[in-house]
């Protein structure tokens, strides 16, 4: 990356003699402004006085110095309606993924009849991290369906678990009821543990995509820094876990991918498999700054049946299989 | 004599603003939500995702049929800035229609209103605030005293790694 300017440096320095620290990390004077101002409203909340608020800002400006990340050092990230709360060791949620969490709340809303049949409907975020994506389904959606609606979320850290339940309380004004659950999806063989007597109508998952080869060329230094490795690195099992331990025992999956690769290794699996190829539907979503995203699937419903899980996809994304 | 009186007296309220009674805040609805086109601006191409934590993203609202254009980076939140947004677009159209020229700016009615209010708060409170605010400047004073020199130590440090 470019270095900066001197003359950015003193302009920044004659706005604010903070400001500076903030370069590194925000590039422009303008997202610095931005950011000092956000320091300063967050602090601003706590702070006994001025005195000490002056000296929480100069300390927040130069731990950004230092490529820590914005959300660590305010403690939160909103999420959709949520704040969610974040802790160093455990992933900050990214707008990529609120992106398309908000626009799956959108289409359930829009195809919420096909699953009003159900009574209970049940939803596992695997990989929960925040738990950021399992609290806003829940939370949206309960305003949304008249039916029983039961999330899970499960991570295999203890950081993230700890920092889940603070986030059921604390994200917002009122609790979150989602279950939590301490589990390793690539080691254990034992999902029963998970799984209740019925079908998962969704399963999300967010998993670690960031392939080793990728990692010190790619990832910013404020990611490579300071957020876990377990949270980022990672390429085609969790998507091999998806096709070969889960697929039986759901009726959609939505899972964020970091390349194209992974989108067509899901597809390729299903399309190359002669019993899924014929009950599954596949499609891809891109982000709103144009990388692909999302890589989904569904069972096809039979005709007479009331209960229809590809309704609530029908302006997701773009269907790859089965192909036109 | 008595009917006059209340006659001089409602005259003399018209003028009054009250904050209660201001013209609504103009609203965005259903209708504007179709009209208008939505996009998020991040800076940078980039593959992002879990590779980059940029903490907020831009919002910008386009309205179609007069090609009316805002955007929106204020909070942290993109839920919040979509929302203030659609604020922002809501207003701009009612200026657009509705407005009135006041110095030389086109603004909305309640807008106007607003001013008025203001104004007419502010002379009673001019006095008040006059003797608070040549306390405060000297106080501020003595802080930016203390601060710049703090200020001149963070300066030369980053001199020094650069
Ligand atoms: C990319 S983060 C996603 C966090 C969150 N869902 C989000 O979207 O912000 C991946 C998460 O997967 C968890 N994880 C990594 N390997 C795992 C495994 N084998 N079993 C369960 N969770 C795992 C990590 O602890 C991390 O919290």
């Amino acid at each position: 990356m470019p270095r900066i300017s001197t003359k950015t440096i003193h302009e920044a320095y004659k706005i604010n003699p903070f400001l500076p620290l903030l370069l590194p990390e925000c590039r422009t004077i303008s997202q610095a402004k931005l950011e000092l101002k956000w320091i300063n409203q967050e602090f601003a909340k706590t702070a006994p006085d001025h005195y000490t608020l002056q000296k929480n800002i100069k300390k927040a400006c130069i731990q950004r110095f230092h490529h820590i990340p914005l959300q660590y050092i305010l403690k939160s990230q909103p999420f959709g309606s949520l704040n969610i709360k974040c802790q160093p060791c455990v992933l900050i949620p990214r707008w990529e993924t609120e992106e398309w969490v908000m626009d799956l709340i959108q289409s359930i809303k829009n195809g919420k009849q096909s699953l009003e049949s159900k009574n209970q409907i049940s939803i596992v975020d695997l990989c929960t991290g925040s738990g950021c994506i399992a609290l806003l389904l829940k939370r949206e959606l309960s305003k949304i369906l008249n039916s029983n609606l039961n999330v899970k979320a499960v991570d295999c850290s203890d950081s993230a678990i700890d920092l889940v339940n603070r986030n059921k309380l604390e994200s917002s004004e009122d609790p979150i009821d989602i279950e939590v659950l301490k589990f390793d999806i690539l080691q254990s063989n034992n999902i029963d543990s998970i799984l209740s007597n019925q079908k998962i109508d969704i399963l999300t998952c967010n998993p670690p995509y960031i392939p080793k080869s990728d990692f010190q060329r790619d990832v910013t230094k404020s990611v490579k820094l300071f957020e876990p490795k377990l949270a980022l690195i990672g390429d085609k099992e969790f998507y091999s876990n998806l096709l070969e331990k889960w697929i039986p025992h759901i009726n959609s999956f939505v899972y964020e991918v970091g390349n194209i690769d992974q989108v067509k290794f899901v597809k390729d699996y299903i399309s190359n498999d002669n019993t899924l190829n014929k009950i599954w539907t596949v499609g891809s979503k891109y982000d709103s700054n144009k990388q692909c995203r999302v890589v989904y699937g569904y069972v096809n419903s039979p005709n007479s049946s009331s209960y229809d899980i590809s309704k609530i996809f029908s302006n997701f994304g773009t269907v790859i299989h089965p192909s036109k | 004599m008595m009917w006059r009186l209340q006659r001089n007296f409602s005259a003399l309220t018209i003028n009054l603003i009250k904050k209660n009674k201001l013209p609504p805040r103009p609203k965005f609805n259903e209708q504007l939500e179709t009209e208008c086109t939505e996009s998020f601006m991040h800076g940078g191409r980039g593959p992002g995702g879990q590779k980059i934590n940029k903490s907020n993203s831009k919002v910008q609202l386009k309205h179609i049929p007069t090609g009316i254009v805002v955007e929106c980076q204020e909070t942290r939140s993109r839920d919040q800035n979509r929302k203030i947004a659609r604020e922002k677009m809501a207003l701009a159209i009612e200026r657009f229609r509705n407005g009135i020229e006041v110095n030389g700016e086109v603004i909305s009615e309640r807008e106007k209103a607003v001013q008025e209010w203001h104004r007419q708060s502010k002379k009673s409170k001019y006095k008040k605030s006059k003797q608070k605010y040549e306390e405060h400047q000297e106080l501020k004073k003595q802080k930016e005293l203390e601060q710049l020199k703090k200020d001149e130590e963070i300066l030369k440090s980053i001199f020094q790694q650069n």
